[in-house]
């Protein structure tokens, strides 16, 4: 069964549409990244898919059920750091599972469990502002698995982290989504990101009316070494193919491309 | 400890002059003057028949009028066409003094207590209304999203997000409402009653006694600073989860004036400018 599928899906907002006939299939356990010019509608996709933005037209089933609205079935993991400013970092992780009516003692060992997974959990009694940038990621990260998700969505979860914490933690977010064999769908800016985390990269066309326009398979087994895995040949020669088309679908659309 | 001992000093520099004789004991009697004075007042029972009047009339309108304004508020928050009737109204009377209305109240509701708890409630009213209005407004769109995806339901919402995004928003409006409910009082007072504070400040200030004067007025600023103390109070206790800076701003007295003016929930939590970057220009 696929964890969720995306069929013939227009989002609009107001007049203008964003998203139109698009369809994509999200297997169970896999890993699939989504790239796009900036823009084309990532976010929103995202958005449609957590319940938060009604589609215009189309369906969108979560492991065989119709999405009507935001469940604890489908995690979001956001760009910016959305913890309760006024609740520590215990009492975010525990939002999840408290929304649920979950024990109180049974809740606090979840928690528990997380916060070491984390490593945080010496931060427990921390209230966020009191966290560094990665360190608020971590515990998002722990606030959203705690829930119990059985796919979880992220929108350019690294993006706003420096380069060594953005390594690392892509590492152990690997790692301990392959633990739990959760369904992921990331959406990026960054394709290296895309290539190296996933098992495929899908690239959308540019807005408005964007699409999936193709489907890149990730020739790497798990686990991965995130590092290595960047100097292997077919990582260039996928990244190139992924640029290439990229380009011509910027280009197509008559943008201005910037090189990097 | 620094403004104790200018205090100090400032009033130790009245008293010389004031009994050297280089400033008018009639303009400004020296403080031990006003000290008996201000003692001889609280020794009397007919003193705090007066004050509990004022006080009276003062949290009479704040308490109406933070039920009121708040209520209000919400409503225009959450629904659009309460919004489109209210705020023209309200902006309208934040706008204008709305003091000018105390004698009007007076032919309305008569020399009794009424109108001056009119006044005050009307003063309140408004300072909660936005306070409330505003607050709700500026949640954080972000947090609304995570607690809905974290399967939170509406009453989640106002639990998790609504009330603590509201909070300080509403302290800080009810620092601001208190002194406006104790001017509401006092000036309603002034302009026609037989009982009150105010009421012994137009009779000390039509028979010129300036010990009088200045000895009620000291009346009236100590029990505005023991409310807006215990609120203050208040406000460190619920503001545990604020960065420390903030928390040692709350302290002051001096800082209640800096409140008003950068209204106290600036989206604290959000992220700072140097935080956000720009996704790479292509994709």
């Amino acid at each position: 069964m696929s964890a969720l599928e995306v069929r013939n899906l227009t989002v609009s907002y107001g007049d203008a549409p964003v998203l139109e006939g698009l369809t994509l299939e999200v297997p169970e356990g896999s890993f699939v990244s989504l790239v796009g010019p900036s823009g084309c509608g990532k976010s929103t996709l995202l958005r449609t898919i957590a319940g938060l933005l009604p589609p215009v037209n189309g369906e969108i089933y979560v492991f065989g059920r119709p999405v009507d609205g935001p469940s604890p079935e489908i995690g979001f993991l956001f760009q910016e750091d959305a913890l309760l400013p006024w609740r520590t970092v215990g009492e975010n992780v525990a939002l999840g599972l408290r929304f649920r009516g979950v024990p109180w003692a049974q809740a606090a060992q979840t928690v528990e469990e997380w916060l070491q997974r984390v490593g945080l959990h010496a931060f427990r009694s921390s209230y966020p502002h009191e966290l560094s940038g990665g360190m608020k990621k971590r515990a998002s990260l722990a606030q959203v698995l705690a829930a119990r998700p059985r796919i979880l969505l992220m929108d350019e979860p690294f993006a706003s982290l420096d380069a060594i914490v953005r390594n690392i933690l892509e590492a152990d977010f690997l790692a301990l989504v392959r633990e739990e064999n959760l369904t992921v769908l990331l959406v990026t800016h960054d394709l290296e990101e895309a290539i190296a985390l996933s098992e495929r990269v899908a690239l959308m066309s540019a807005g408005p009316r964007a699409r999936i326009r193709r489907v890149y398979e990730v020739p790497f087994p798990y686990p991965r070494d995130l590092i290595r895995v960047r100097s292997d040949p077919a990582f260039g020669r996928l990244l190139q193919q992924i640029w290439s088309d990229l380009e011509g679908e910027v280009l197509r659309m008559g943008w201005e491309v910037v090189r990097q | 400890m620094r403004r104790a001992t200018a205090l100090l000093l400032f009033l130790l520099a009245w008293e010389g002059a004031s009994r050297l004789g280089w400033i008018s004991p009639l303009i400004a009697p020296p403080p031990t003057h006003i000290a008996a004075v201000l003692l001889e007042l609280m020794a009397s029972p007919q003193t705090w028949a007066h004050f509990w009047t004022t006080v009276f009339e003062a949290l009479g309108g704040l308490v109406t009028g933070v039920i009121v304004g708040g209520l209000l508020g919400l409503a225009a928050a959450l629904l659009k066409p309460v919004a489109d009737l209210l705020e023209p109204a309200m902006a309208l009377l934040n706008a204008v003094p709305r003091i000018v209305l105390a004698p009007l109240f007076v032919i309305w509701f008569g020399i009794g207590i009424a109108s001056k708890i009119a006044l005050s409630f009307l003063l309140v009213t408004v300072v909660i209304f936005f306070a409330v209005y505003s607050g709700i407004r500026e949640v954080d769109p972000r947090l609304i999203d995570r607690v809905l995806t974290l399967g939170g339901d509406r009453m989640d919402l106002l639990r998790e997000v609504y009330l603590p995004s509201l909070a300080p928003w509403l302290l800080g409006g009810l620092k601001v409402a208190t002194g406006f409910a104790f001017t509401g009082a006092v000036v309603g007072e002034f302009v026609a009653s037989s009982r009150g504070l105010g009421y012994l400040l137009s009779f000390a200030q039509s028979t010129y006694n300036a010990s009088l004067t200045i000895a009620l007025i000291v009346l009236v600023v100590a029990v505005v600073l023991g409310i807006f103390s215990g609120f203050e109070r208040m406000e460190r206790r619920i503001f545990r989860w604020k960065p420390a800076p903030r928390q040692k701003q709350a302290a002051g007295l001096r800082d209640l004036l800096a409140r008003r003016r950068r209204h106290p929930a600036t989206t604290e939590w959000g992220p700072r400018r140097a935080d956000i970057r720009s996704p790479r220009q292509m994709l």
